[in-house]
C-alpha cells in the first residue's frame, strides 16, 4: 500500500463556530494508482490534499506512507520527512521572483539534503516543452510556462507519490494534454502514484478512480475505464 | 548572493534603509574617532616635557629642531622636541611638516624614510636616524631610556628600526599621530613659561635667521588638551544625535522592511516550506539577507567615512584625525549586531509561516 488515511478529521473555527471540513476520511492508495478528487468549490478537497502533503496536520486520524506516520502530534521532523517524501504542486505556480526557472524547479533540493538529478530535470523541461526558458525569471513565463516550471519542481525529486491541485487549471488545451500526457506517463511507466484534484473532464476519464468529497466525507463517485492496475 | 537578490527587491526601500545606514555608521565612526583621539592625547606617550637625548646632528637645512633648542638655551629643560606619526606609516612614506608650515626652508627637507635595519615602530618604540644611531652606539631592539622633565624615572623606548634620514633626531611612534605619513611638528610645552613667552621666543629666533613664520603655534599640554576635550564634546553633541536619530531609523526601517517581507513573501514561504524547507532554514535565509542589506551600507559607509576624516584632519593644525581599523571593526559589529536583531522579531514571524494557511483557496 503506497498511502493509507484513517479517520481523518479536520475542522476550522469559524468566527466563534467550528465548522468539521473532514470527517473520518478513509483511503487507501496503491502502488501506481491514479487517483482523482473531484466535488464542489468548498468541499474540501483543497484541505484533504493539504493533509496528504503533509503541509497541514489533521484534528484525528493518522496517514501512512510507507514507514512514515503523520497525525495531530507528529512532531516537525515527521512533517518535514513526509513533505519532502511526496510531490506537490499548488493550484497556482508560487515561483519564487529571483530564481530562474532552472533554480526554482531545483529549489526542492535546497531543503531537503539530495542531490539533484539534473539530467532528469533537464528532461522534463524538455517533455513539458519548456526547453530553453532555463534561465528566465518567473516574470519573464507565461502562465502557463509558470504552471509548466513549477510541475517540474514538483517532479524533480522523483517522489513515488504526486499531488496536484488543479494542475491544468491554468492551461491551454494544448499544455493540458502536455502536462496530463506527462503526469500518465510517469504513472504508467515508473509506477508513480497520483492524487489530483481536479474538474478535467480529460483527467477524469484516464484515473483509475474518481472520489468526491461531500459532506466531509470520499464518496467513491465513478470507476474509470482504466482496469490496469 | 540569493539574499542580495532579495534585497534588490524593492530598490527604494533598500536605499532609504541603507542610506540611514550609512549615516549611522559615519557618526558612529566620527564620535569614536574623535573621542580615541582625545583620549590619546592624554596617554604618557605623547612627550610631555623635555627629551633629554643628546646627540649630534646632520641636517640638510640652517634651521633643525636641534639648533633651535641649542640657541635658545632650552634644551633638556623646557621644550620637548618631538616627531609623531601614525603606528602603520609605509616604508617610503613622506614627511610632511607643519608647525612652521610656512617657512619655506621647513618644506624643503621633507625627505622620504627608508628603513635601513629593524620594522616600523609600534608603541613604545622608536626609529632613530641612522647618524643619531652611531652616535648613540644603538641596535634594533635595544631600550633606550628618555628622560622628561620632572620626572625622577626614564621612560623606557626600544629601538624597532634604524632610518635613513636626513632628519637625524629621534622619532617616537605614538598611536595618536598623524595620518596620512609621517609628520614632524614642535610641541613646546614650557613649565616656567607662558605659551605667549615661547611663542614670542620662537618668532624671534626664526626672524633672527631671516624667516618668516606666519603662524607659531605653541601648545602647552593642559591647553592642549582642553581644546581636544572641547572640541570633542562639541563634535559629540553635534554627531552623537545625528547617529541615535539614523540609528533608530535604520532600526525602525529594518524592522519595516522584514515585516512587510512577511506579508509578501508569505506565499512563497509557504511554498518553501511545503517543500520540505523547516523554521531555520526560512530564518537563516532571511537573516543572510538583513546581513546582505547591512552589507550593502558598508562601503558607501567607509567611503564617506574617510571623505570625512581626510576633510577633518585634511588641514595643517588638524592632522590627528584617522581612520582606525580598531573603530571600524566596533561600530560594523555594533552595528551588523543591531541590524540582526532587528530583523529577528520579524524573521522569526517569518519562518513561522504555516503553509496551509497561506496556500488556501485564492
Amino acid at each position: 500500500m503506497m498511502l493509507e488515511v484513517i479517520d481523518l478529521s479536520r475542522r476550522y473555527r469559524s468566527g466563534s463556530q467550528w465548522v468539521s471540513v473532514l470527517q473520518n476520511v478513509q483511503l487507501r492508495l496503491r502502488e501506481g494508482e491514479l487517483l482523482v478528487v473531484a466535488g464542489r468549490s468548498g468541499s474540501g478537497k483543497t484541505t484533504l490534499l493539504h493533509l496528504l502533503a503533509g503541509i497541514d496536520r489533521p484534528d484525528e486520524g493518522k496517514l501512512h506512507l510507507g514507514e512514515l506516520v503523520l497525525s495531530r502530534n507528529s512532531p516537525e521532523v515527521s512533517l518535514l520527512r513526509w513533505r519532502r517524501a511526496v510531490g506537490f504542486m499548488h493550484q497556482t505556480p508560487v515561483l519564487i521572483p529571483t530564481l530562474t526557472a532552472w533554480e526554482n524547479a531545483l529549489l526542492p533540493f535546497r531543503y531537503g539534503g539530495q542531490n539533484p538529478d539534473l539530467a532528469w530535470v533537464k528532461l522534463l523541461f524538455k517533455r513539458l516543452g519548456i526547453s530553453g526558458l532555463e534561465n528566465r525569471r518567473p516574470r519573464q513565463l507565461s502562465g502557463g510556462q509558470a504552471t509548466r516550471v513549477a510541475l517540474v519542481r514538483a517532479l524533480a525529486r522523483r517522489n513515488t507519490l504526486f499531488l496536484a491541485d488543479e494542475p491544468t487549471g491554468r492551461l491551454d488545451e494544448a499544455g493540458a494534454t502536455a502536462v496530463w500526457g506527462l503526469l500518465l506517463e510517469l504513472n504508467r511507466q515508473e509506477g508513480i502514484s497520483g492524487v489530483v484534484v481536479t474538474h478535467d473532464p480529460l483527467i477524469l476519464k484516464q484515473a483509475h478512480r474518481v472520489l468526491t468529497v461531500q459532506e466531509g466525507r470520499l464518496v467513491e463517485a465513478v470507476v474509470s475505464g482504466r482496469g490496469d492496475l | 548572493m540569493e539574499a542580495v537578490k532579495n534585497a534588490l527587491r524593492h530598490p527604494l526601500r533598500l536605499l532609504v534603509l541603507v542610506l540611514s545606514l550609512v549615516i549611522g555608521v559615519v557618526a558612529s565612526f566620527l564620535i569614536l574617532t574623535i573621542l580615541r583621539t582625545a583620549e590619546l592625547l592624554g596617554q604618557p606617550t605623547i612627550p610631555p616635557g623635555v627629551l633629554r637625548i643628546s646627540f649630534a646632528l646632520e641636517a640638510p637645512s640652517s634651521l633643525t629642531p636641534a639648533q633651535f633648542l641649542e640657541e635658545n638655551g632650552l634644551q633638556g629643560e623646557w621644550v620637548t622636541l618631538g616627531q609623531l606619526f601614525r603606528e602603520d606609516v609605509r616604508r617610503g612614506a613622506a614627511i610632511g611638516a607643519y608647525g612652521f608650515e610656512s617657512v619655506e626652508t621647513m618644506k624643503r627637507f621633507l625627505p622620504t624614510l627608508r628603513l635601513k635595519q629593524g620594522g616600523w615602530p609600534k608603541q613604545y618604540q622608536l626609529l632613530v636616524p641612522q647618524q643619531a644611531c652611531r652616535l648613540l652606539s644603538c641596535r634594533v631592539g635595544q631600550t633606550i631610556k628618555v628622560l622628561y622633565p620632572g620626572t625622577e624615572q626614564p621612560v623606557r623606548y626600544t629601538v624597532s628600526g634604524i632610518v635613513d634620514s636626513p632628519l637625524a633626531t629621534t622619532l617616537l611612534a605614538v598611536p595618536a599621530a598623524p595620518r596620512g605619513g609621517l609628520d614632524w611638528r614642535l610641541w613646546a610645552f614650557a613649565r616656567s613659561q607662558s605659551s605667549e613667552e615661547l611663542e614670542d621666543q620662537v618668532r624671534a629666533y626664526l626672524q633672527s635667521r631671516g624667516l618668516k613664520a606666519a603662524d607659531v603655534q605653541v601648545l602647552d599640554r593642559i591647553g592642549m588638551q582642553r581644546s581636544w576635550r572641547q572640541l570633542s564634546f562639541g563634535f559629540t553633541v553635534i554627531l552623537g544625535p545625528t547617529a541615535l536619530v539614523a540609528l533608530i531609523s535604520a532600526t525602525l526601517l529594518v524592522l519595516f522592511n522584514f515585516a512587510v517581507n512577511r506579508l509578501e513573501r508569505a506565499k512563497e514561504v509557504a511554498i518553501k516550506r511545503a517543500l520540505g524547507a523547516s523554521r531555520s532554514h526560512i530564518a537563516l535565509e532571511s537573516l543572510a539577507e538583513a546581513m546582505a542589506i547591512f552589507l550593502l551600507a558598508v562601503p558607501p559607509s567607509l567611503a564617506v567615512t574617510w571623505a570625512l576624516l581626510d576633510r577633518l584632519g585634511g588641514g595643517e593644525a588638524q592632522r590627528l584625525f584617522y581612520p582606525e581599523v580598531g573603530i571600524a571593526l566596533q561600530v560594523f559589529a555594533g552595528i551588523g549586531a543591531l541590524v540582526l536583531l532587528s530583523a529577528l522579531g520579524p524573521v522569526l514571524a517569518l519562518a513561522s509561516t504555516q503553509p496551509s494557511s497561506q496556500l488556501k483557496e485564492e
